[in-house]
């Protein structure tokens, strides 16, 4: 016994590695190749999986069926990489899914400087066999993510056989598509419900990015794609031709496919509203801005090996060559996209557009790097011109004319009426940053969603939202977890604050509570290598003095939104807003100078932000042929499942 | 010489049926614009619905009296506007067989000898009839409770759609069913005609013409009375399920949980969190099923015969059901536009719902004081969308008299017409008098 005590102990491996289909099973097929996906080791891994994010559920509602969950910790699964991927073993497909929402999961978290945790510390759930149809999409009021299965039919070109099983949970693109989706809703709930036909049109974009730069991670897959591209390395052939595998299988490449690589059309962007359209234009320009950069990154590479001609001799690549060209086009795409996905942060909380991502883009990514060194954001800025995307009354796109603003005049978390101690906040979220640190022992849940708890209690009459909340964030029934009141202490203190600047912040100081919806430290890493803490809270204020209809839980919602971004100090830096008119525009009159400058500003904006979301509204009704039949409006049908569906529009 | 111009609407219920009558001295012209009734939507007397015989019957009577002695009941134009069953169910009624019949005005989607028509006409038929089906085989299986609704209502549009060939042998002299008159001496307007000419079509009495505006014919329109692709899509999917169903499992059964092991193989954690989903209802298509049953109910709409009777320049306006898109046909042209501005009578589209009065017409081209009738009566599931109370209350803003069949002595007075109400409340009437 005692013995037993002094042998050492073996340490928990540090990453799984997973096999999956590269990049679904056809190509596979094809290739013979596999992806080996690394995530990080989850030491309690249930059978399911069911971890600490994600959670599969292998129930099949058309077969009334449970399949056997797979267990990834049995022995002779972690000493082979879990199993190998076969159409016709669910187990293998528990495990992909599983595999590929995590390695998302973990890449966002990268980016952000912050430790992802679902709102009110749920797990999302992965449904692999969810049904029978030809469809996949992420449904924020189950907070599953669902994938249906298909049998192949003479349309098919992609299928091997006719009569062929298709699972669409088995393409690591439509995986990695849907579960970008619940990521996007976790950090800006509000995107999930159609105000303008961009805000569906990023999700997708988003998603879709998301996707198609997956397949920049494997080593494996871009080595062998450099080298089939032998002397056409400065064309980058082998990139796009990456690219254009993306969603092959599943036909959701479509409108991706005739964007990506293909000569800008700046007409084409403005011509289209359809989200897929519009969404792929992005993608395609943010593309654009990688081969670009990658090209001006391998050019050091080229002149080494043609000893300063620029030609490559035909034949094969040296493999040195090949793999520190795979090296920079695999830390390219890790800096395009990280760059795209940090703007998330200086997105507005409701009503994007793409001009606010753009602006968004601009603004993070000059915080942390202000002289551009790597020309990322000059080639993204002039990528994104090309294909026509730039917001609106912009007068040059130089850095300056494309940031956010700052207050009118300075305002801070910490000083004035209703002053916060950010003390605690910071401390909690620091702690929260050591990988080593066990979240969900020490339960400092993440802040967003508790902040709707903590509204429930706070204001219990207030029906209405707190349904809306429940829908947006969690999903029924909701679990609570016991655990942090970090969230629950602050709520109340930033919604006073907020309350006591409503003209400062872009809101209507007479109608409407304005609520806290988030709020969360970042510690995103600068040029200089340092991090830059930064705080970041959402506001928003329902205006049910702008909405029409009887039924203040159906009718379509009015809401006011400002995403506030501060220095650790409590200093604001940015305000970016999105506002509605106010009820009574005589109170501008007394407001002080400044502020009154402001709200007048916000008062004109948030006119034409109000027409054009009832003009919106109508189209959609106009366009949804059970509008004449229900009372609720069009625009709650939108969803991603019809957003997604084969028959969606015909 | 004042003309006489009577509107009588009869009391259907969630349908439409509208005699016109118009005079000048002793010439009389008549036409008869619909007659059905939706099958959830008949009047209920004493509890008990109305069939649309009683209707029928109550047409004839009318008409029976209005004719010489001797001589048959008499309408000089039949309009059969769409071939929604709450617009032409009542025509399967045998009694017409006893109504001379001079004139039947269809839409051209109906005419038999348009290639491109009986195309469109027969993938409507189709799409509605696999929609039934696909509808009651989905229902067969075990079906969630919140789909039930969805399942209901698309039903409630198939059926709408499909099932009316007798009405419309009748209309069209087909089979052995047939107004008084042989099919051969009846003259059937497919409308719009392809030539312009022959979409103003004058009547015996001088200054009356009507004048056919829509549907539309131009490819570009006809979308939107095309049926939903999605039905042979849903229909295929339902085939395969049903070889899964029948054809054995998904995978080996070696992989499936057996019923009586579930709750030891798998954990608490994983049924509540199947529980919560309530993924049952995504083993049907329900809300996919009424997405296409709904498109499809829209196609028919618009392909509804729209037309403005012109006595010496007043003018009265029947849309049918046209919804958006149909009406964007008319607004779109300027002499169209001209000819519906500063009607002196309405038919409410499409029983008063959302999509089928656009707001820009109540505001910008109707104009003040005009009258309307609003064909409705009670579908439960329908109660609170129509008729849409915003367009009421636009019209009413415009000082627009509107006679409801349900409810006609709500009506308040018009200077333009004379309103009487019929015994029984079973038609209410708007008389003009034109100088």
């Amino acid at each position: 016994m005692l013995q037993d005590l002094n042998i050492p102990e073996v340490r928990p491996p540090g990453r799984r590695i997973l096999r999956a289909f590269a990049f679904d099973p056809t190509e596979t097929r094809l290739s013979g190749r596999y992806l080996s996906i690394s995530i990080p080791f989850e030491p309690d891994l249930e059978p399911g999986p069911d971890g600490e994010l994600v959670q599969v559920v292998d129930y099949d509602a058309s077969q009334r069926v449970w399949y056997q969950p797979v267990d990834l910790d049995d022995p002779l699964l972690l000493a082979q990489d879990g199993l190998r991927p076969s159409e016709s073993d669910p187990r293998s497909h528990q495990q992909v899914v599983y595999a590929v929402a995590m390695s998302v999961i973990e890449r966002f978290q990268r980016f952000t400087g912050r430790r992802f945790r679902w709102s009110g510390n749920e797990r999302l759930r992965i449904v692999p066999h969810a049904f029978y149809g030809r469809n996949a999409y992420f449904d924020p009021k189950r907070r599953a993510v669902l994938f249906g299965y298909y049998r192949a039919d003479e349309r098919d070109t992609e299928a091997n056989l006719p009569n062929q099983m298709m699972f669409t949970c088995l393409s690591v693109d439509v995986v990695a598509h849907e579960v970008t989706h619940a990521i996007v809703h976790r950090v800006r709930p509000r995107f999930s419900y159609a105000t303008n036909p961009d805000v569906y049109a990023w999700h997708e974009a988003f998603a879709d990015l998301v996707a198609l730069f997956h397949h920049f991670l494997f080593p494996e897959v871009v080595e062998e794609a450099v080298a089939r591209s032998r002397s056409d390395l400065q064309k980058a052939t082998a990139l796009l031709s990456l690219a254009a595998e993306f969603g092959r299988s599943t036909g959701r490449g479509g409108p991706l496919r005739s964007a990506v690589g293909q000569p800008a059309d700046a007409a084409a962007f403005t011509a289209t509203d359809e989200p897929h359209e519009r969404g792929a234009i992005f993608v395609a320009a943010v593309f654009d801005a990688y081969l670009e950069t990658f090209r001006a990154q391998i050019a050091d590479l080229r002149r080494l090996a043609t000893g300063g001609s620029g030609i490559l001799a035909d034949g094969e690549l040296s493999p040195d060559l090949v793999r520190r060209v795979t090296r920079e086009a695999v830390s390219n795409a890790d800096r395009i996209l990280g760059m795209v996905v940090r703007a998330f942060d200086y997105l507005p909380v409701v009503d994007v557009t793409f001009g606010d991502v753009v602006r968004a883009v601009i603004t993070a990514d000059r915080d942390l790097f202000p002289d551009d060194a790597m020309r990322l954001r000059g080639h993204l800025v002039e990528a994104l011109r090309q294909r026509g995307i730039f917001p609106p009354g912009v007068s040059s796109l130089a850095d300056e004319a494309l940031l956010w603003h700052p207050p009118v005049q300075p305002l801070s978390l910490c000083a004035g009426e209703h002053a916060i101690d950010l003390a605690q906040l910071i401390a909690d979220s620091t702690m929260k940053l050591d990988p080593t640190g066990d979240v969900r022992i020490t339960r400092f849940d993440d802040e967003d969603d508790d902040a709707d708890d903590a509204d429930e209690d706070d204001d219990a009459d207030d029906d209405a939202d707190d349904a809306d909340d429940a829908d947006d964030a969690a999903g029924p029934p909701r679990r609570r977890r016991a655990g942090s009141t970090i969230a629950a202490d602050f709520y109340p203190k930033v919604s006073a604050w907020a309350n006591a600047h409503a003209a400062e912040l872009g809101f209507d100081p007479d109608v409407g509570r304005i609520r806290m919806i988030g709020m969360h430290v970042g510690y995103p890493t600068a040029a200089d290598g340092q991090p830059r803490p930064m705080i970041v809270v959402q506001f928003v204020q329902r205006r049910e003095d702008l909405e029409e209809g009887d039924n203040r839980q159906t009718r379509a919602q009015m809401i006011a939104g400002t995403t506030l971004i501060a220095r650790a100090d409590g200093m604001v830096r940015y305000l970016i807003t999105k506002p509605l008119p106010l009820q009574r525009e005589a109170l501008i009159a007394d407001l002080p100078a400044g502020v009154a400058k402001f709200a007048d500003a916000q008062h004109a904006a948030g006119r034409r932000r109000y027409d054009a979301m009832r003009e919106w509204f109508g189209l959609v009704e106009d366009d949804d042929a059970l509008a004449v039949w229900l009372d609720e409006p069009a625009v709650n049908r939108l969803s991603f499942a019809s957003l997604h569906s084969p028959t969606a529009g015909a | 010489m004042a003309v006489n111009v009577a509107i009588r609407m009869y009391n259907v219920g969630f349908g439409d049926s509208f005699l016109v009558t118009v005079r000048r001295d002793s010439a009389v012209w008549r036409m008869l614009v619909d007659c059905g009734v939706h099958s959830h939507g008949r009047v209920k007397v004493n509890g008990v619905s109305r069939p649309i015989g009683k209707i029928v019957d109550r047409i004839i009577d009318d008409l029976r009296a209005e004719a010489a002695p001797g001589e048959p009941p008499h309408l000089d134009v039949v309009v059969a506007t769409h071939h929604h069953q709450d617009h032409i169910s009542g025509f399967a009624e045998e009694a017409w067989a006893e109504v001379d019949v001079a004139e039947v005005w269809v839409p051209f989607v109906e005419d038999p000898g348009d290639p491109d028509a009986v195309r469109l006409r027969s993938g409507l038929d189709d799409a509605a009839n696999r929609l039934r089906s696909l509808i009651d085989s989905t229902s067969a299986r075990a079906v969630a409770n919140e789909s039930k609704d969805d399942l209901r209502l698309a039903l409630a549009f198939a059926v709408n759609s499909s099932r009316n060939a007798i009405a419309t042998d009748r209309l069209l002299g087909r089979g052995n069913r047939r107004f008084r008159r042989p099919p051969s001496d009846v003259l059937v307007r497919y409308l719009p005609d392809t030539e312009a000419e022959a979409n103003t079509i004058a009547t015996p009495i001088p200054g009356v013409t009507a004048r056919i505006l829509g549907p539309s014919r131009d490819p570009a329109k006809l979308k939107r009375m095309d049926p939903p692709a999605s039905v042979a899509w849903l229909q295929l999917a339902d085939e395969h399920r049903r070889e899964l169903d029948a054809g054995g499992p998904l995978f080996d059964p070696m992989y499936h949980v057996p019923p009586d092991d579930v709750s030891d193989r798998l954990s608490a954690d994983a049924i509540k969190a199947r529980n919560s989903m309530r993924l049952a209802a995504l083993a049907d298509d329900a809300d996919e099923l009424l997405a296409a049953s709904s498109l499809l109910e829209r196609s028919v709409n618009n392909t509804s015969v729209f037309f403005v009777l012109d006595v010496s320049g007043t003018r009265f306006l029947f849309v049918g059901d046209s919804q958006q898109g149909a009406w964007e046909h008319v607004l779109d042209d300027q002499r169209s536009r001209e000819l519906v501005s500063g009607v002196a009578f309405y038919k409410i589209g499409h029983h008063g719902s959302h999509n089928a009065t656009p707001k820009s017409f109540v505001h910008e081209v109707l104009g003040d004081d005009a009258t309307a009738m609003l064909p409705w009566g009670l579908v439960k599931a329908w109660k609170d969308s129509i008729p849409k109370h915003e367009i009421l209350e636009a019209l009413e803003a415009h000082h627009t008299t509107v006679v409801r069949a349900d409810d006609p002595q709500s009506a308040p007075p018009s200077d333009r017409a004379v309103l009487t109400i019929g015994p029984d409340d079973l038609w209410s009437q708007l008389e003009f008098t034109v100088a």
